[in-house]
């Protein structure tokens, strides 16, 4: 009796119950999507534009093609060319921390516009370490870095695991931690069960430490809040950008330093 | 026999006490002999009562001034006498079984050769018998028992402390009937010449299938009184109705009945004719719950063994309640046993309970102590995974109340309750809240129709986040604590007028967000986010007239007052939620000043003696606002008073009820539908981040509401079988610039249909059986329309909030209780139930994601929870 309660009560409390449910869906007017960025490193500036699709297509998203992209900053502009379809870029352009940059793009003779700067300094990584989580026995990823004290700055991170990118959003700001030294541990709930995306023994880790404005982190923090398909979030929305004209997506003049590591045993 | 003049200072009333005699005789049959000279009329009434069985009643300052009578009478009528000894002296009388009444004469028929009174003459004279009513059995008072008169038909119903009062015209006999839910109905005698106390002991109705009385009045409901939106629970019916794990939770069974709806399977909040779930305000013997539930919303904060009784009031709130725009739920604790010691408990799957009360003045005052603590924590120690068995995971509660009466007139409770929740990993992570309040309350009876309440009331919320692990060290601290103190008087002011007057005052701190680093090393900065101050205070006067045997009204105004105050910073924010000014205020200095009157008003009418309609009008308004952005309640959501920019929510609600009593009182049926519109409603802004120390208003949206629907209740209280059947058809909306084109929307709690069918029957003496089944609509939420890319991620697009539905929820439970051994010290019973007895998958949420298996897709999933629950549970009382 007390073991068949104990397990009644640890699969309700803790697991529920899950299954794939088919929901109808009205398809939305379709939106562009525009993501700009401006980073610090050479070859790593350009601008995607893609469109929303239903809910019940599949996730290639095709770039959208024919627009006139300008990115430019003071007196300097830089057109970006197509690459391939959707991506604009120009290898010309590398940012420079401090600097304020300006993104013009037009499409359908609609005007979208955009600007971002770009945080100085560029904090970076002091160290990355891999070790066990709490209530977990799966291994995640802590950032060491130091915070410069007095200006607000605001982070994201970026994992990938043997080269492929871990879908969850890392974020945060020196709110709380200003001028310290900081260890972030990179939490992430592997909801898709996929084997790939846990880290373990062997693996090769590398995080970039993105150093990104005020607009942007507060775009990033909306998108993982009320966009990510969470039930738990009591108002899903679309996340407000920083891109003016109507379209969804941001532009991010941004720092970005990189670490990796090969995973030990602990 | 006892004769007197004596002079109140009030009424000047003279009065006497009398045995009660069966038969009165007539004026004209009673002869006496008199020889007055030169005597005080006050000496003559007194010469005649001396020598007759007549008792005069009169007005002192009618009767004393007169003098220097020289009467001489022998062997005659007393019907003759009096006209001669008033003749000239502006004095009337009437005879009033043995009393005749004095009264001064009008000036039209002064002089008249006839000093009777005209027929139209209505005695002045009446006083109030008055008492409290308690339980035989324990001493516990009984709260809104009814209480009658047949002729002339009059009523009142007992307060929150047992005490009634009723002003009855004197020297008459009365027969009075006291009745109320589970007490065997009293009848009593009595003949009021002065005021008179009549305490009024009830005994417990034992349940005998056999034989099932059918009384009007037993079913606790009032055709008569303009009270309505009200609901009341028994405890001892809420007891037998299956409910999750076995545990009993009251905050749970009032969800089944029509107008307020639960918040889902896991949550402990409800909604309440489209209110949300902060706008319900939560009392536990006066104190303010500020978060009523455990384990993150699966159970609630109050142990159903130390509880007496429970009002929910859905619209027409009495004056005295105010600061939630949407229900009041209104929790009274047992005062305990004052006859002898008893100990009574339960053994459940998840909690065991244990309760010892007993006399501190023998009959007089007695005290209570009730626990409840959960073992999960028990289990997951045996746990093998070192991750499980170093979780903690519990909860417990403490209520205690004690009372002390001082003489007849005095009484003192103090009463209060401590619960804490702990959850936490070893020592690295943990979170642990709760509630405390204390309530110190002293009854005063200035007389016999004039009673007092004053409440002294400390209440607290709080929760404390610790961290420790690689390298991060820390705490977080937040708690909204109030003190407040009350006055209440009722007055009693005759049989057809009771008024209510009060107030009330409550200081508020809340401290929104503490941080303490732990050592040098800690990986935060402390931070303490200011601590904000505020003065609740409000008055109000409320009657309630009987204006004839059919119509009633109750009227009245409260006037609620929120003065913010500093110290603190306060800010001036544009459109966009963006700071453009910050104002600093000195500690003490008002911020601003809400002033609202808040007029209700209801009213009742009498079609026949078993149908009755009633109207009402209520406003209300709330000061302090629950700031949480998740779809389920947290322990960390935050209460956030008004500010400069924080404005005062405000509802108005108009009500309509049709009520009726079928097939002898067997059953009751109850229709009442209600339009409701809010004011100053708030919502938050896309992306809002309510873990912030920048200043909350920032991340707000503020706009307007409004609800309506109708609720069908069908209720059958008496027989082997009883329960309820309830329907509510329901619309709640909502209109806040920036959130969907600024157009209307669906509230999230807005439910089209919500259907609950509860039952209890009486198998025999050793089984009984219920039952519950409930459906609703499922709940308005915002669905994605389409999915976009950022980041080389998948995330969803949205456009209109709140189009699309959960999927519609119903579950059925039962439950089985056995009378085990019972004897007059100690008697056992087993509970067996299940929960969602045919598996039901009830959508707790709804997750769109990547494809697990391809993930080129993009899926929709739904968690459940609760599926097929049995559970066990074991009561002992001895």
């Amino acid at each position: 009796m007390r073991y068949s309660a104990l397990l009644i009560l640890s699969l309700c409390l803790f697991c529920g119950c899950q299954k794939v449910i088919s929901v109808h869906l009205d398809p939305g007017a379709t939106q562009y999507v525009i993501e700009g960025v401006v980073t610090d490193q050479p070859g790593g500036s350009s601008v995607s534009i893609s469109q929303t699709k239903d809910f019940s297509g599949n996730n290639t998203f095709a770039g959208v093609s024919g627009a006139a992209v300008t990115i430019s900053c003071g007196g300097a502009s830089y057109a970006l060319s197509e690459s391939s379809p959707g991506v604009y870029a120009n290898g010309m352009l590398t940012g420079v921390p401090g600097n304020t940059y300006s993104l013009n793009v037009v499409l359908d003779g609609h005007t979208y516009t955009a600007s971002s700067t770009m945080p100085n300094p560029v904090v970076g990584i002091d160290s990355i370490y891999v070790r066990t989580g709490v209530l977990t026995d799966k291994k995640y990823v802590t950032v060491v870095y130091t915070d410069p004290a007095g200006i607000p700055n605001y982070y994201r991170w970026v994992q990938y695991v043997n080269g492929r990118k871990e879908k969850t959003n890392f974020f945060g700001n020196d709110e709380f931690t200003d001028g310290l030294t900081i260890r972030a541990q990179l939490d992430f709930n592997n909801d898709t069960n996929d084997p790939n995306r846990d880290i373990k023994t062997g693996d090769s880790v590398r995080i970039d430490m993105i150093n990104i404005d005020s607009a942007v982190y507060q775009y990033w923090f909306a998108l993982q809040q009320n966009a990510d398909g969470s039930g738990q979030s009591a108002s899903p929305a679309n996340p407000t950008g920083n891109i003016a004209g109507g379209c969804l997506g941001y532009f991010s003049a941004q720092g970005v330093r990189t670490k990796g590591l090969m995973v030990g045993k602990e | 026999m006892r004769v007197s003049f004596f002079i109140t200072g009030l009424l000047s009333l003279a009065a006497m006490l009398t045995s009660t005699r069966g038969y009165t005789q007539r004026l004209e049959d009673v002869k006496i002999s008199l020889r007055l000279n030169h005597a005080s009329m006050t000496e003559a009434l007194r010469a005649i009562e001396s020598k007759t069985p007549f008792k005069f009643l009169a007005r002192a300052e009618d009767v004393e001034p007169l003098r220097d009578i020289t009467l001489t009478v022998k062997d005659q009528p007393v019907a003759d006498v009096l006209p001669t000894l008033f003749k000239g002296r502006h004095l009337q009388y009437k005879q009033v079984g043995v009393n005749i009444i004095l009264k001064k004469a009008t000036s039209n028929i002064e002089g008249g050769d006839n000093d009777a009174m005209p027929v139209k003459f209505k005695a002045a004279v009446k006083f109030a018998v008055s008492g409290t009513v308690r339980s035989a059995g324990t001493g516990e008072t009984v709260l809104g028992a009814t209480i009658r008169i047949g002729e002339p038909s009059a009523g009142t119903v007992t307060n929150e402390y047992g005490f009634y009062s009723l002003t009855l015209p004197s020297g008459r006999s009365y027969r009075m009937t006291v009745s109320a839910v589970r007490f065997k109905t009293r009848e009593l005698e009595f003949t009021l010449t002065s005021d008179l106390v009549q305490n009024i002991k009830m005994e417990e109705e034992v349940k005998d299938l056999q034989q099932v009385t059918v009384t009007a009045s037993s079913s606790g409901r009032s055709l008569q009184s303009p009270q309505m939106g009200l609901e009341k629970l028994n405890i001892r019916e809420a007891n037998k109705i299956p409910v999750i794990f076995g545990e009993k939770d009251i905050l749970k069974t009032i969800q089944l009945l029509p107008g307020i709806k639960s918040a889902g399977d896991g949550n402990s909040g409800f909604y309440v004719r489209g209110g949300a779930a902060d706008q319900n305000l939560i009392l536990l013997d006066e104190a303010v719950v500020y978060n009523p539930s455990h384990l993150l919303g699966f159970f609630s904060t109050f142990n159903s063994d130390a509880i007496k009784n429970i009002d929910v009031y859905k619209g027409g709130m009495p004056a005295q309640y105010g600061g939630r725009l949407s229900s009041v739920v209104d929790v009274k604790m047992n005062d305990g046993n004052n006859k002898t010691y008893g100990v009574n408990g339960g053994i459940g799957l998840i909690s065991s309970r244990l309760t010892a009360e007993g006399p501190i003045q023998p009959d007089k005052s007695s005290f209570l102590v009730s626990g409840r603590r959960t073992y999960a924590d028990v289990f997951l120690k045996l746990s093998s995974d070192s991750n499980v068995n170093k979780s903690r995971l519990y909860f417990y509660d403490l209520n205690a109340k004690a009372n002390y009466s001082f003489g007849d007139k005095d009484r003192l409770y103090l009463s209060g309750y401590f619960g804490r929740d702990v959850l936490a990993q070893g020592n690295t992570v943990g979170i642990n809240w709760g509630n405390t309040t204390a309530t110190l309350r002293w009854n005063h009876l200035f007389n016999t129709r004039l009673f007092s309440n004053t409440s002294l009331i400390y209440s607290n919320y709080d929760y404390k986040i610790h961290i420790n692990q690689d390298g991060n060290n820390f705490d977080i601290f937040s708690q909204i604590r109030d003190w407040n103190l009350k006055e209440a008087l009722q007055w009693y002011v005759s049989s057809k007028n009771t008024v209510s007057v009060g107030l009330d005052a409550i200081f508020h701190t809340i401290r929104p967000g503490e941080i303490t680093a732990n050592g040098a090393d800690a990986g935060v900065n402390s931070i303490a986010l200011q601590r904000r101050y505020s003065l609740e205070s409000s008055v109000y006067a409320t009657d309630t007239w009987k204006a004839s045997d059919r119509f009633s009204l109750t009227y009245g105004l409260r006037v609620s007052a929120f003065s913010v105050l500093g110290k603190g910073d306060y800010y001036e924010f544009n459109a966009n939620g963006q700071v453009i000014d910050t104002l600093h205020y000195r500690s003490g200095q008002v911020v601003k000043t809400y002033v609202n009157p808040e007029p209700r008003i209801a009213v009742s009418y009498q079609l026949n003696p078993t149908t009755s309609l009633k109207a009402s009008y209520v406003r209300n308004t709330q000061n302090l606002h629950l700031i949480s952005n998740s779809t389920t309640n947290s322990p960390t959501d935050k209460w956030v008073a008004n500010t400069n920019v924080i404005k005062p929510e405000i509802s108005d609600q108009w009500a309509l009820g049709y009520y009726k009593n079928l097939a002898e009182n067997k059953y009751e049926l109850t229709v009442e539908t209600y339009y409701k519109t809010m004011q100053n409603q708030i919502d938050y802004r896309n992306g809002a981040n309510i873990f912030t120390n920048k200043p909350i208003e920032s991340e707000l949206l503020f706009g307007r509401g409004r609800a309506y629907g109708i609720e069908w209740l069908l209720r059958k209280k008496i027989g082997r079988l009883t329960g309820w059947v309830s329907y509510t058809l329901s619309k709640t909306e909502r209109q806040i610039n920036g959130i969907n084109n600024d157009r209307w929307y669906n509230a999230r709690q807005d439910r089209t249909h919500d259907i609950a069918i509860v039952g209890i029957y009486e198998i025999n003496k050793k089984w009984s059986f219920s039952a519950d089944w409930v459906f609703y609509t499922g709940d308005a939420v915002t669905f994605p329309n389409g999915k976009y890319r950022v980041g080389g991620d998948v995330y969803f697009y949205y456009t209109n909030r709140n189009a699309y539905r959960m999927p519609n929820y119903h579950r059925l439970d039962f439950s089985f209780t056995k009378q085990l051994k019972k004897t007059r010290r100690f008697s056992s019973e087993l509970v067996f139930g299940v929960y969602n007895a045919y598996g039901r998958k009830n959508a707790y949420q709804i997750d769109f994601r990547q494809g697990k298996a391809d993930p080129n897709i993009t899926e929709a999933v739904q968690t459940s929870l609760f599926s097929f629950v049995p559970s066990i549970s074991y009561n002992f009382k001895f």
